[in-house]
């Protein structure tokens, strides 16, 4: 598989490392920024732009990732009721047990 | 008619792209304007306030991801019960066994037992179960001296011809 049929097949997947990446990124720089400086003046901006925001991409990765998973199940639910006939609106099928309770 | 979940390539609908991306895009931009107020102000007091704007950003980011994922797990939650729903299920050696027992008295196709037996029993009896039997009546078997299967029928169950 090529990178360009891997990156459209698992966009999410993609962007949630991105994004977890890039969250992670901003809260060691927000922790550099803290670190650097005594004033809380100063150490604020970076807990808002680092912490704040590194948390909150983190949190829209982790979204991504949960994603995908679903999207998965999803997909593998849908090829099971397609080999049941259930997409095709046909009523479920009586099962053996079933028809023995009826009996 | 087919299900509406059958029709969807994705668990979510519109509204809740539409709900996660307001959340994210408003949660996101309140950060920023929290990041920028603060960085405009040397009050540490003011800043503070700026601070638990920016926490309130970040709850609605928070909020508007856990919608989604609810909003998913939901919906693969409900297809899965309804595929599942449809899956036909084996016949187990023991549906039948409990069917026999749960149906009390011989029933219309009358009783059997078998050479050395001291009871008669249902057809579908477990006890007869692969056995060579043969076909009787209730009265028959009982001048036999043969009693009835108290698991089938029961000590003193309905007979056929009663």
């Amino acid at each position: 598989m090529d990178m360009k049929t891997f990156l459209r097949s698992q966009w999410d997947r993609v962007g949630a490392w991105v994004a977890i990446g890039v969250g992670a990124l901003l809260l060691l720089l927000g922790w550099l920024g803290v670190s650097h400086t005594v004033y809380p003046a100063e150490q604020l901006p970076y807990i808002i732009s680092g912490g704040l925001g590194g948390v909150a991409l983190i949190g829209i990765g982790a979204m991504l990732w949960l994603s995908a998973d679903l999207r998965d199940e999803w997909t593998q639910l849908h090829e099971i009721a397609r080999l049941l006939g259930a997409d095709a609106g046909e009523e479920p099928k009586a099962s053996p047990s079933s028809q023995a309770d009826a009996a | 008619m087919p299900s509406e979940r059958f029709r969807r390539s994705v668990p979510w609908r519109l509204g809740d792209l539409l709900v996660l991306y307001a959340c994210a895009a408003v949660g996101l931009l309140i950060i920023g304007i929290a990041w920028f107020g603060a960085a405009s102000s040397v009050d540490v007091h003011s800043q503070v306030r700026w601070t638990d704007l920016g926490v309130g950003g970040v709850i609605i980011v928070g909020g508007g991801v856990l919608a989604w994922v609810l909003a998913g797990r939901r919906a693969v939650g409900e297809l899965r019960r309804e595929v599942t729903s449809r899956i036909p299920l084996p016949v187990r050696e023991t549906d039948q066994v409990s069917a026999a027992i749960a149906t009390p008295g011989p029933g219309p196709d009358g009783v059997v037992s078998g050479p050395g037996m001291t009871h008669y029993h249902r057809r579908d009896c477990i006890f007869v179960l692969g056995k060579t039997v043969k076909r009787g009546t209730e009265r028959g078997f009982r001048r036999q001296k043969r009693a009835p299967c108290p698991a089938c029928i029961g000590e003193h169950g309905p007979g056929v011809e009663s």
